[in-house]
């Protein structure tokens, strides 16, 4: 194994396997998750604008979108969390395992804030929720934003813990404490939170770009308002990154920089910079175009692939040699298990299943305009 | 051997495996609730499409709202609760499970994202839909949902009946063991039953419907009930796939599997009569109030059911791999000669509630060894299943754990931490007094010692003699 080698290349086969297929599924996790919890940032501050400028007449049509599409978004963000969530465990194990026992109650509590949250996004939909006065829809669009960061907070704060060494877990026990307070943990929820703004942006701009082919939708105050904000969440989360590297000890932060993720924080900044030039471009059009949305698109895939990696080096340089060793030990233990290719067969089925059901719904799409 | 120590918590009166219990039955109902209605829509989607249901697909839109709402938002979000509950009760089985079938559950994973994304299409396109296409999504969303159970059954099921895999630890041996096909076929059975349930209470309350529209719903959506005559079968089949001593356990060697298991059946067999007397032979209507009442006795059936499946496991949370206090079998040889708790390093977290020393080495062998099933004082708590025994038949007792009651697991330490436990529950069933002088009678080690010995470390046997129906115990 080494540290020296580009990410997962230096890790023995069954590590580099694993992280592999845990960068990836969470790859695929975070795009929804970043649709759920930037627009729940998004519907918030839409929200608190309307009503400050109290025109009600007026309609937020991504704020539409996003109230339309959030509980679809959300049932595959926590679909598509199952296989991370799988394969930490196999990574992780121990680590995980322990984060979760230690934060107990406090760590339990995101399931019930998350289904409460999951149908509080259900009933922004209803005709009732439309109903709402200003008022009502700045509390019902707080109370999800609120639901949605406590969880992004509660896993960073578990994810952090985990990664600490085990006479700072014993003292976390035995102090009882309900939160763990670590100097990481803020920057990280920071540029999460900032982060996801961007990735939502560029998934709803696709969705606004459908809209003005099938239903001719003006767009054209939306591709401002939405160009500029993605740019302004773009610089902003590039402070949080940094303000993150800078608290983070000289030794994580080598990690960081050095060989093994060097190329993917490479990559994330090329993805900042591609992210931002779609923008710049795209802002200067009327409609949305194809082009700069797929830049954008490959930009944000990039920048957030950056920072999965970037997170996994981070995680790794936080093992002494000895945890290290034992963790790989146990990978390899745990690869020789049967059941990979059922797996790989039935993921090519499946993939096949959800395409095909989607051509299924677009040809009727289709048809039906027709 | 290094044995790997996670902090413990205590759930107070609560037990532990009330917990995931709770939350398991729940979130066993709900999916399986998805899973029977997805072949229910499947049926109904014909009826509409053939043009013998005039309100079949008003019903199947209805329906499904339903199941969206309560199955892919409450029934995904207690599935990611039951991993994370599973890993507060008993971190070493989770991780047990997840080490050796790990791909297995990525399969299930690919037909649940199936299942999801068929199911969001459906619920957000669907009425727009022509028939046949309705019906391409409907069957592709049923077909993973059972699938998903098919896989996760097999995971289930591995960990009562793992037969040959002990010995081999392959992932298919462990998976299409022996109580893989009764399990699957019986939770199919009992998915479609509550599908039917659940659809003769959508169907009342749906208010643009009259009388005879619901009556011709509901005696379609009753035909989901038929298969509740295989039930009894499918649970005897069940029964005889399982080990001889878990079998026993059913069959009056622990009185409240007993009790589990006959409730399982009355609850079930309720159902079952309404169903076959009430709506499939005389063709009655059935109200809503009714209906719900039905569905909670199903879930009733489901709860017993699934503790009867905990419960006949023990001594074993994994059968022949993890006792049920997530100590292997090798390992209680080496932590008895280590100390079971010498290396943990989690203090106790009232450590300064306890007398001496003594008692406090007594507690954590407790919270280590005994915490998962048992409470101090609460739900099957050590206090009141020990209070009428001496101090002596408590150290043999605890001593020969797996034979005083073949579901217990061996006592996983040394002389000197039994006796602590002993000290430990004598000073709580004295009412915690402030002072407790400790016990350093070397006799009483040596006895003691000899005891753990002799109990060895492999389970308790049910003996044949004890079995209405006589098998092996592996």
């Amino acid at each position: 194994m080494d540290m020296e080698t580009i990410f997962p290349m230096g890790f023995p086969p069954a590590t580099a396997f694993y992280l592999s297929f845990y960068a990836l599924t969470l790859l695929i996790h975070v795009v929804f998750i970043n649709y759920v919890l930037g627009g729940s940032v998004y519907m918030l501050a839409a929200g608190w604008l309307d009503y400050r400028e109290g025109d009600p007449e007026r309609e937020n049509v991504v704020a539409s979108v996003l109230r339309d599409w959030m509980p679809f978004a959300l049932g595959l963000a926590i679909t598509a969390g199952v296989a991370p969530l799988l394969f930490v465990q196999v990574l992780y194990q121990i680590q995980f395992y322990t984060a979760n026992l230690l934060l107990f109650h406090r760590w339990m509590a995101i399931l019930p804030v998350l289904m409460v949250a999951f149908y509080l996004v259900y009933f922004s939909k209803t005709r009732l929720a439309q109903r709402l006065p200003h008022v009502g829809w700045v509390v019902l669009s707080g109370v999800i934003f609120a639901g949605f960061l406590f969880i992004a907070f509660s896993w960073t704060e578990n994810h952090v813990l985990s990664c600490q060494p085990a006479g700072e877990w014993k003292s976390f026990y035995v102090s009882k404490r309900w939160f763990f307070q670590d100097r990481e943990v803020l920057p990280r929820v920071a540029l999460w939170l900032v982060g996801s703004v961007s990735n939502m942006i560029t998934l709803v701009s696709w969705q606004l770009l459908c809209m003005q082919f099938s239903q001719a939708q003006k767009t054209e105050l939306e591709v401002k308002r939405l160009s500029i904000l993605a740019m302004a969440t773009l610089v902003l989360a590039v402070v949080c990154g940094g303000i993150y590297l800078m608290v983070l000890s000289p030794e994580t932060r080598q990690a960081v920089f050095g060989p093994l993720a060097r190329i993917y924080l490479l990559a994330a900044g090329a993805g900042v910079v591609m992210q931002l030039a779609a923008w710049a471009s795209q802002m200067r059009y009327s409609r949305f175009r194809a082009a700069w949305l797929v830049l954008a698109s490959v930009g944000g895939v990039l920048m957030t692939l950056g920072v999965i990696v970037a997170r996994e080096a981070v995680r790794l340089a936080s093992f002494t040699p000895e945890q290290l060793k034992a963790l790989l030990g146990q990978h390899a233990r745990v690869e020789t298990k049967g059941g990979f290719v059922c797996f790989l067969f039935f993921f090519l089925v499946n993939a096949a299943f959800i395409a095909g059901a989607i051509y299924l719904v677009k040809r009727n799409k289709m048809f039906a305009r027709n | 051997m290094d044995y790997t120590y996670y902090p413990l918590h205590d759930f107070g009166p609560m037990m532990k495996g009330m917990i995931i219990g709770g939350l398991g039955i729940f979130h066993v109902f709900v999916a399986q609730f998805a899973i029977g209605g997805g072949i229910l829509m499947c049926y109904f989607q014909w009826l509409a499409q053939t043009g013998r249901n005039a309100h079949a697909r008003r019903f199947l839109d209805s329906f499904f709202q339903v199941l969206v709402l309560i199955s892919f938002v409450t029934g995904a979000v207690t599935g990611v609760a039951m991993w994370f509950t599973c890993i507060q009760i008993s971190p070493r089985t989770i991780g047990l499970m997840v080490d050796e079938f790990h791909w297995i559950w990525a399969t299930e994973w690919t037909f649940f994202a199936t299942e999801i994304f068929t199911g969001y299409l459906f619920y957000r396109y669907g009425p727009r839909l022509p028939n046949q296409e309705r019906m391409i999504l409907l069957a592709l969303y049923a077909f993973a949902a059972w699938c998903s159970l098919f896989w996760i059954n097999g995971i289930l099921s591995w960990q009562l009946t793992p037969d040959g895999w002990p010995l081999t630890r392959k992932v298919w041996d462990g998976f299409f063991n022996p109580s893989f096909w009764p399990s699957l076929l019986f939770r199919t059975v009992a998915s479609m039953s509550i599908a039917a349930l659940a659809a003769c209470v959508v169907i009342n309350a749906i208010r643009d419907l009259d009388q005879t529209a619901r009556a011709s719903l509901i005696n379609h959506a009753s035909l989901f009930l038929a298969p509740l005559i295989l039930a009894p079968f499918l649970g005897w089949w069940y029964l005889l796939s399982v080990p001889g001593d878990s079998l026993s356990y059913v069959l009056g060697g622990s009185t409240p599997m007993t009790m589990f298991l006959l409730l399982t059946a009355g609850c079930s067999g309720l159902v079952g009569l309404h169903a076959f007397v009430a709506l499939l032979w005389r063709r009655l209507s059935i109200d809503g109030f009714t209906a719900a009442l039905l569905c909670l006795l199903a879930f009733a059936a489901a709860g017993f059911a699934e503790f009867v499946r905990e419960g006949i496991r023990k001594p074993y949370s994994a059968r022949q791999a993890l006792y049920s206090n997530s100590i292997t079998e090798q390992e209680v040889g080496m932590l008895r000669a280590k100390g079971s708790v010498t290396l943990d390093p989690y203090p106790l977290l009232d450590g300064e509630s306890h007398p001496n020393s003594q008692v406090r080495l007594g507690a954590k062998v407790f919270r280590f060894q005994c915490g998962v099933c048992h409470t101090l004082k609460g739900v099957n708590g050590v206090t009141h299943l020990t209070s009428s025994w001496s101090t002596e038949q408590e150290r043999m007792n605890l001593a020969k754990l797996q034979h005083t009651k073949p579901f217990m697991p061996p006592f996983a330490g040394n002389a000197a931490e039994l006796e602590a436990l002993v000290q430990m529950i004598d000073w709580l069933n004295a009412g915690c007094p402030k002072d407790w002088p400790p016990s350093n009678d070397e006799a009483v080690l040596r006895r003691l010692d000899r005891w753990i010995k002799e109990a060895g470390t492999e389970p308790g046997k049910v003996k044949d003699g004890a079995m209405l129906i006589k098998k092996g115990t592996n």
